[in-house]
């Protein structure tokens, strides 16, 4: 079966690719935090950001294209939500819609905020991209360890990432199958056989999930979780936490 | 005489929805043998397999060297037998190599060091060093069940369980297989509809049929008992029928070669 990655270009090797993955935690999440609390009418300082993060991403060696690809594939969700705040803030009207008898009005504030909204996504969503794709996901896993995540969550989104390929593999297996059998099957009676292929999907991940608890209570398995870690905090990686949160506080700071 | 590692008295287990899985099994292994566990489908050899290390316990008493499989010793047990399953899926669960046979060592509360050095010999026996930061999704079949098996081999077992361990193997995996468990010199408890393997590595042979054992001696002496294997869903294994030196039937009459005159 084809071998699929979630951290497409966490294996590349770069200045960022080598810092610790606690470190670009905790950098990348107070880039987060920056871009939230930063107010909607601070306009240059949201382009300075950007401009950060551009930085960033050409020193990660990862495709933009590809950053700005996944970027624009997950703003679609964010656009959903914030696409019904201009109706549902009062303020100064810019334009009103007439629906019948309901009269909706989009006002300035309203308009604002879903600047706001689209605009610190967008920011998140990358700082996130840069994240996963410059930080191998089990090591990500193990940094969020480190920061005491609990470790019952990070053995659920490891186990996901384990197996979301295989369930892959499987539905794959099972939609070859059943393309052998039926060349002309189309419309109601396919959405059946999928909605079928789900249920056994289902079931079979279950069976599997019980196999795999077995197994993990024959090597000695009595609920926590132990494993190793092989990463530690360079002097570097301290320098680039700190090179980053100057950065930050200089742009949220300077009065731009 | 010695105290054998492995001894069943009369396993019974039933499944939740009723059905019957093993209706009375005795078994005994002696140290250092490799026992064969061969029988139909559905005729309970995983059931079994996981009452070894109990996994799955009902009615009856199994003793691993001498203490009786309970509750309160299920650590110590699961140290000493290392259960193989069938799928590698199931058996490679973390999201590295070396995260998946330092699994069961760090369980075992080893210290760090201690770990890393079992993990390390463990791989190196099953010549996968290389492969221990690789995730276990991204490994081909025959990779992965040599990895299960490096998972078990991690924790220093004294009893190796093996489900199916040829089962979708390539000849050359299957061979590189037999000479690593011919080299371990732990006792062995596999089960396998691979009769050929059986008479290559196992110093006796069971035949599990219905939830009891129908049958157990020697591999030469239970492997050509034709009535009793073909009474219970198998067969003489190829190597040792009597017509095992004859060519394969049919093979000449049927060939497409034309006379030499047809072609003139």
């Amino acid at each position: 079966m084809k071998h699929a990655f979630l951290d497409e270009y966490s294996r590349l090797d770069s200045i960022l690719h080598r810092r610790d993955p606690v470190a670009k935690i905790i950098a990348l999440f107070a880039c987060i935090v920056f871009v939230v609390l930063t107010p909607p009418e601070h306009m240059r300082s949201f382009v300075l950001y950007f401009f950060v993060l551009s930085c960033l991403v050409a020193i990660s060696r990862v495709p933009p294209l590809f950053v700005m690809k996944r970027s624009f594939e997950m703003m679609p969700i964010v656009f959903c939500i914030a696409l019904f705040i201009p109706f549902y803030r009062s303020g100064v009207a810019v334009f009103s819609l007439n629906i019948g008898p309901a009269r909706l009005a989009v006002t300035h504030t309203g308009l604002l905020l879903m600047w706001n909204v689209l605009v610190k996504a967008y920011l998140s969503i990358v700082c996130s991209i840069l994240l996963v794709n410059t930080t191998d996901f089990v090591d990500l896993l193990k940094g969020f360890e480190r920061l005491r995540m609990p470790r019952l969550l990070v053995m659920i989104v490891s186990f996901m990432y384990r197996y979301l390929f295989v369930i892959e593999d499987e539905l794959e297996k099972m939609q070859v199958a059943r393309a052998s059998r039926c060349a002309r099957e189309g419309g109601w009676g396919q959405i059946r056989t999928l909605a079928n292929i789900v249920g056994v999907l289902f079931i079979r991940s279950y069976e599997k999930a019980e196999t795999v608890y077995l197994a993990m209570c024959c090597r000695g398995y009595t609920g926590p979780v132990r494993a190793m870690h092989d990463w530690r905090m360079t002097r570097n990686d301290v320098y680039f936490c700190a090179f980053v949160f100057i950065i930050l506080i200089l742009i949220r700071f300077s009065g731009v | 005489m010695e105290q054998p590692i492995v001894e069943l008295q009369d396993v019974r287990f039933t499944y939740p929805d009723g059905t019957p899985a093993l209706a009375g099994v005795d078994l005994s292994v002696a140290r250092g043998q490799t026992l064969g566990l061969i029988g139909p489908n559905g005729a309970g050899k995983s059931t079994l397999l996981l009452h070894l290390n109990g996994i799955l316990k009902q009615e009856g008493s199994v003793r691993i060297c001498g203490t009786r499989v309970s509750d309160r010793d299920l650590a110590l047990i699961r140290g000493k037998v290392g259960l193989v399953f069938q799928d590698p899926d199931a058996q490679l669960f973390m999201p590295t190599v070396f995260d998946d046979v330092a699994f069961g060592p760090l369980n075992m509360r080893l210290p760090g060091h201690a770990a890393r050095d079992a993990v390390i010999r463990a791989l190196e026996l099953v010549d996968m060093l290389p492969a221990m930061k690789r995730s276990s999704h991204h490994l081909s079949f025959g990779e992965k069940k040599r990895i299960s098996l490096a998972t078990v081999l991690s924790m220093n077992p004294e009893i190796l369980v093996l489900d199916e361990p040829t089962s979708n193997l390539d000849p050359k995996h299957r061979r590189g297989l037999i000479e690593l468990l011919k080299e371990l010199p732990v006792t062995k408890v596999i089960a396998t509809h691979d009769l050929e393997f059986v008479i290559e590595l196992c110093d006796s042979v069971a035949v599990l049929d219905r939830g009891t054992i129908v049958a157990q001696g020697g591999v030469a002496e239970v492997l050509s008992d034709k009535r009793l294997l073909e009474s219970h869903g198998l067969e003489v294994p190829h190597s040792l029928r009597k017509d095992a030196h004859c060519h394969i039937p049919g093979n000449r009459e049927k060939s497409l070669h034309l006379p030499l005159e047809h072609i003139q």
